[in-house]
């Protein structure tokens, strides 16, 4: 069951900016679906069209079965949480979470009902007749949460809510966010810009870039099947290593050569992604995500074709890894490896890359290369991408 | 596994705004925008633009409160430029307005600067320097009358006499009743200004005085080149606005003096006054309105000029 | 961002650090710098004294002085003893108790006039936002820039003679409630005292579906307490202090404020009775004074802290 769907929605605004360029996403009944990417994506102004908060300029947006375009946010049955909680400082926390409540003319025995066990879940009992100001950044953002909360609406929308928050805290309420969504089971539409946050959370991300949608999956798929090297880039940390590279056959073989190195393409790897094939001689762009090298003498199994030499030009010791960076050709990239890693700077680095988990991009489009003989993987999701939806299609 | 609406859902037809009716206006929220601003709308629009639009009308007219108004064209600027008390209102007003600026402008800057510097008890200085500002002023202009008393017995006259001075004719004498209106209005007014420079001196930026400190800069040097400076735009704007206010002194020369003695007191503000309320002339709002737009006028270019002259030097 | 009122301690503290740099610490403990400028400062303060309250302490003193002793010896300190009755009389029988209810009843609408048109004007332009609101602030500026002088004949004019109605509004308050209420002052005061709220708050009420009305009372007013405050303490002194308008617009006597009454009072009474009706005149504006000190110190230097 769908419970919010955008159909080519876009927003323009009166200078000609068009800050979400025809968004087409369907949400399921009680997913967990984050919007992540980088500021100015798009990813706010899409989230506050379905709040009612923006204009929506092109398409229609549905909540349950109905088109929401002409409908006041106060009609739309969601609630919201923004980033800087936005709670009415005159305002006790009980009248906080009681406001929305008191407009909607429920009874007084509801109110008082839905306020407590809100304050129940958030731990927030003893703090009901505070006000705001007396209240540290973490449980003001419990009370922005209980004011979504006792609302009992459709959906949650959720505007980069940890941002304001340190480290510990943030680490901290993800977990606490996510357990809650499951509790109540209430579809959740969370916008973030940290990656991080979107691959934890979400049941399915979707990744914007310059008001269009990149991909839409679960964070899984989005990492190993990335649409295009934006979306490659942008999910996993360290950034995946991307370099120039030349697709060539030899010795019966399928070779990417770039820089001084080669590394033979495994087979798996080419039935995954058929359409390399008609790449044979030509031009690509290869990926390589930092944890998919490893420091030669901890995969001493590693077979010619997947090594790599080079010399180590800076290394990072991170106690759980280190991150060693090297020259590629005229690219630098990283490798996590492991910590006990003899690699010192300056000194040759000897690497083996993971030969089943390579990426190619087409140079250019960016976009990643996957089925179909002769075409290229377009702009849309994974999943219809992806072998196992290949299959099912 | 999650199917796209894409393939699902034909895509709908871009959604193109409603046209611009009254229902739409109405449900957008525009008429409730109107209920907020009818107050401001209707008091203004009854007490503040149709009257300067009457103003510009009245002064063209010659207007009776029996009979519908008359158009005279520019009779009533010519009948004002032809009075013979014009020209010693507008002097008497020059004077006031001068001597005004003498007293009542450097004063105050030289004691909110040393107030500034005050660690302690600060807020002493500013309730007392603010304190006469609060008193009303028909209460502070009758005070100052039965000062000015010219008796030997009068308040200042026997404050004077302890050290062998006066006793003074203040009010009546035409030499020395436009000072002693002066004094008062300073009086009353000058609180206002202090505590504005006060604002301004406290806002000045400390790392430029701690800069200037530590170049081994002297207090004057210090005041010169970064007090003043920085104080500024205020000091620009408060001249302006002294100016302005006191070309429009009323009450002084009303309360005190009724523009005597003989018409030494008189201000432009009286004179209109005069021409619509006075006893003698009374009831010429012609003259009245054609004297307020010439003083409006006179100020509005009078400005402009002072900005243009000051623009180079007042900070960005 | 939201100028809230600091608890007042801490504001002196941190006032005292402002300002205070001219002069460094190490200049004070110069002898020339502290005798000189210490110096300087007592003398200004003995000056404030003498030129600030003294003045009033005659007044407060002459009040309860026989008219005879302040005739002849206006300096001295009760030489027959004091004469209370002074006040009782101004109070009763010269009728300064009816002038000065006059005067609150007059303040009280002239301040509801503005509170309403401030409010209501300042957050239709601030947070309801119509097209329309660059031409009407506008026009509000330059009303600000109109010298009052050019309102006064018309204004009488249109109280005398209004345009549609045909009936005189001379000695109505609402003479004088209404006109009170043009003040552009305040709107744009009002305006940019919104304007510095947080929009985010006004997004969360109409998620919770809080309307424009609903929004202006339970959000925007509560959370302008501040400024209200301000726009208050200033508009009742100012219409404490009127005196030429209602003079105008105000013809029987019996109906007129304090300030209005008290020049014929000086002429009607003798010198000690209009003595203590000029005191009387005097105490809501210096009680205003002292108890809301801080809101006209601030007053001036508001659109700086107002500001962005």
């Amino acid at each position: 069951m769908t419970a919010i769907e955008f159909q080519g929605v876009s927003k323009i605004f009166p200078d000609g900016t068009r800050a979400v360029d025809g968004l087409d996403l369907a949400i399921a009944e009680g997913e967990f679906m984050v919007f992540v990417g980088p500021s100015g994506c798009g990813k706010t102004t899409a989230l506050r069209m379905v709040a009612g908060l923006e204009e929506i300029s092109e398409g229609a947006i549905l909540i349950g079965d109905r088109v929401v375009n002409e409908i006041s946010p106060k009609e739309r049955d969601i609630a919201m949480v923004f980033q800087n909680y936005a709670l009415y400082p005159h305002m006790t926390v009980a009248e906080n979470l009681a406001f929305g409540l008191k407009l909607r003319k429920v009874s007084k025995k509801e109110i008082r009902n839905r306020v407590q066990s809100a304050a129940a879940i958030l731990g927030l009992e003893d703090y009901l007749e505070r006000k705001p100001g007396a209240l540290s950044g973490g449980q003001r953002q419990r009370v922005a949460m209980g004011r979504a909360i006792v609302r009992e609406p459709r959906a949650y929308l959720m505007d980069e809510p940890l941002s304001n928050l340190d480290a510990k805290l943030r680490v901290q309420m993800r977990a606490e966010i996510q357990s809650l969504q499951r509790t109540l089971g209430v579809t959740t539409i969370y916008v973030t810009h940290d990656q991080t946050e979107a691959m934890t959370m979400g049941d399915r991300i979707a990744v914007m870039r310059d008001g269009t949608l990149q991909q839409v999956d679960t964070p899984e798929r989005v990492y190993q099947w990335p649409a295009n090297e934006f979306v490659a880039g942008f999910i996993g940390s360290p950034a995946m290593n991307m370099v120039d590279a030349r697709l060539t056959r030899a010795n019966g073989e399928l070779e990417v050569s770039f820089g001084d190195s080669t590394l033979v393409v495994d087979d798996g790897l080419i039935v995954e992604r058929p359409a390399l094939l008609s790449y044979e001689g030509a031009h690509v762009t290869l990926g390589i995500r930092p944890e998919d090298l490893e420091d030669q003498s901890f995969a001493p199994e590693a077979r010619p074709g997947q090594r790599l030499d080079t010399v180590c030009t800076l290394r990072e010791a991170l106690g759980s890894e280190v991150l060693v960076h090297f020259p590629v050709g005229s690219a630098r990239f990283v490798a996590r490896i492991d910590p006990q890693t003899a690699a010192r700077e300056g000194e040759p680095l000897r690497l083996v890359v993971d030969t089943r988990r390579l990426h190619f991009f087409e140079p250019g489009s960016g976009l990643a290369i996957y089925d179909q003989a002769g075409t290229v993987g377009d702009r849309w999701p994974a999943s219809r991408l992806s072998p196992a939806s290949a299959s099912s299609t | 596994m999650t199917d796209l609406a894409r393939a699902a859902v034909p895509h709908s037809r871009p959604h193109r705004r409603s046209r611009r009716t009254p229902i739409t206006w109405v449900r957008g929220g525009g008429l409730t925008t109107l209920i907020f601003l009818l107050p401001m709308l209707l008091l203004f629009g009854a007490f503040s633009w149709y009257p300067i639009a009457r103003t510009v009308i009245m002064s063209l007219q010659h207007t009776n409160l029996v009979q519908p108004a008359t158009w005279v064209g520019l009779d009533n600027f010519r009948t004002v430029l032809h009075d013979p008390l014009l020209p010693k209102a507008v002097e008497n007003t020059a004077e006031f307005a001068g001597l005004a600026l003498i007293f009542g402008y450097p004063i105050p800057l030289i004691a909110a600067v040393l107030m500034s510097e005050v660690r302690r008890f600060r807020g002493i200085y500013s309730a007392l320097a603010y304190l006469p500002v609060v008193i009303p002023p028909v209460v502070a202009v009758l005070l100052w009358k039965t000062f000015y008393d010219a008796n030997s017995t009068g308040v200042f006259n026997t404050i004077l006499g302890w050290i062998h001075l006066g006793p003074y004719p203040w009010l009546q004498s035409q030499r020395t009743a436009l000072p002693s209106l002066v004094l008062e209005s300073t009086w009353a007014n000058a609180g206002g200004t202090v505590i504005i420079y006060l604002a301004a001196l406290t806002g000045v930026r400390r790392e430029l005085y701690e800069a200037a400190s530590v170049d081994g800069a002297s207090l004057w040097r210090k005041v010169w080149h970064i007090t003043l400076p920085q104080l500024r735009g205020v000091l620009l704007v408060t001249m302006i606005l002294q100016i302005i206010g006191t070309a429009q002194v009323f009450l002084e020369p009303y309360l005190f003096t009724s523009g005597g003695p003989a018409n030494s007191t008189l201000t432009v503000l009286l004179l209109i006054y005069n021409y619509a309320f006075g006893n003698s002339l009374g009831g010429d709002y012609g003259s009245a309105t054609a004297l307020s737009l010439m003083l409006a006028a006179f100020l509005a270019v009078f400005s402009l000029l002072y900005l243009r002259a000051t623009r180079s030097w007042s900070t960005s | 961002m939201v100028a809230f009122p600091v608890p007042l301690r801490r504001r002196r503290e941190r006032a005292v650090a402002e300002g205070q740099a001219l002069i460094t610490t190490a200049d004070w403990h110069r002898p020339a710098v502290r005798w000189g400028i210490g110096s300087a400062q007592l003398l200004l303060l003995v000056g404030l004294v003498i030129v600030g309250l003294g003045p009033l302490l005659w007044l407060a003193k002459s009040a309860i002085t026989p008219t005879t002793d302040t005739i002849t010896h206006p300096m001295s300190l009760f030489p027959h003893g004091a004469a209370w009755s002074n006040l009782r009389e101004a109070w009763s029988n010269v009728n300064v108790g009816r002038y000065f209810w006059n005067t609150i009843v007059i303040a009280f609408g002239s301040w509801l006039s503005q509170i309403v048109v401030a409010t209501t004007a300042g957050f239709a332009l601030s947070v309801l936002r119509p097209k329309y609101a660059r031409i009407l602030t506008a026009l509000l500026l330059t009303t600000l820039f109109v010298p009052l002088v050019v309102l006064l004949v018309p204004l009488y004019v249109e109280i005398v003679h209004p345009p549609l109605i045909h009936h005189s509004f001379i000695d109505s308050y609402w003479a004088v409630w209404l006109p009170a209420g043009a003040s552009a002052f305040n709107v744009v005061l009002m305006q940019r005292f919104f304007d510095n709220l947080p929009r985010e708050i006004f997004e969360a009420a109409r998620i919770d579906g809080a309307g424009p009305f609903r929004l202006f009372w339970s959000v925007v007013l509560p959370m302008s307490k501040p400024i209200l405050g301000v726009v208050s303490v200033f508009a009742v002194l100012a219409s404490w202090k009127d005196f030429l308008w209602p003079l105008l617009v105000i013809t029987n006597p019996d109906r007129q404020p304090l300030s209005v009454r008290l020049p014929t009072i000086q002429s009607q009474t003798e010198l000690g009775i209009f003595l203590a009706a000029m005191f009387i005149a005097c105490l809501v504006p210096i009680a205003g004074f002292l108890i809301f000190q801080r809101s006209f110190l601030r007053g001036p230097g508001l659109s700086g802290a107002i500001k962005g």
